[in-house]
């Protein structure tokens, strides 16, 4: 469960960069409170996982999650490009969770 | 670090700017110990110092991308908060240091500081530094 918490910390980080985004670029208040909402879920789920995961690893797996969201959100959302070095970091990351996972 | 050369601000600039970004990346480290003080969110406190420590470490982000290049900026932070908060934990709140999970996180640590710096000048940043 603590896992899930953790993910869903995550998924509120990632969805709220394209939220701020799109605020950014309509300057609408719903897209605003949106992105707040998410962030907002994210503390929360992350403030939840830290029951039994140490701050340490949830730290790092959430800023993961983030990073390689961030980054895909990008490339599929706003056409950024794709090079080898990015995919070979994301590749990095989501072994390092997965390990982290495995080994906890 | 290539990119840091590019940034046309003077050296007193830089030095400011370099603070800034630290100082926000402590406060990563900052806000997420307490988060792990305020058992999930029902202690009053910590709870509340762990809500104004990310509202400020969010500040000193967006900030500091106005000073140095987004993907240097976020190197530091993320590079801070990730490296800090597990050595916090180890260090003082008996969490543990197996070598599994060290090398995980060092994997993490790695792939996460590198990213943002091999996607070079493009336009999406992490924690809303897209505001400015």
């Amino acid at each position: 469960m603590a896992w899930i918490w953790l993910l869903l910390a995550g998924a509120g980080e990632v969805i709220s960069v394209p939220l701020l985004k799109e605020w950014q670029g309509r300057r609408r208040p719903g897209w605003a409170a949106a992105a707040i909402a998410a962030l907002a879920l994210s503390f929360y789920a992350l403030s939840q996982s830290l029951s039994y995961i140490p701050i340490g690893t949830a730290y790092a797996v959430w800023t993961g999650i983030g990073s390689v969201g961030a980054i895909s959100s990008g490339i599929l959302l706003y056409g950024e490009s794709v090079n080898p070095l990015k995919l070979a970091c994301m590749v990095l990351i989501v072994v390092g969770m997965v390990g982290l996972k495995l080994t906890s | 670090m290539k990119q840091t050369l590019q940034c046309p601000v003077s050296s007193t600039g830089t030095k400011a700017a370099w603070m800034v970004v630290i100082a926000g990346g402590l406060m990563d480290v900052v806000w997420a110990v307490l988060l792990d003080y305020s058992e999930g969110l029902t202690v009053l406190w910590p709870s509340v110092f762990a809500l104004a420590a990310i509202t400020v470490s969010y500040f000193l982000y967006v900030l500091s991308l106005k000073l140095l290049p987004a993907g240097t900026a976020y190197t530091v932070f993320t590079g801070i908060g990730t490296a800090g908060t597990g050595l916090i934990g180890i260090l003082f709140l008996g969490e543990p240091a197996g070598g599994w999970r060290i090398f995980f996180i060092g994997m993490l640590l790695l792939g996460i500081t590198r990213l943002k710096l091999a996607s070079g000048g493009e336009t999406v940043q992490p924690k809303g530094g897209e505001l400015i």
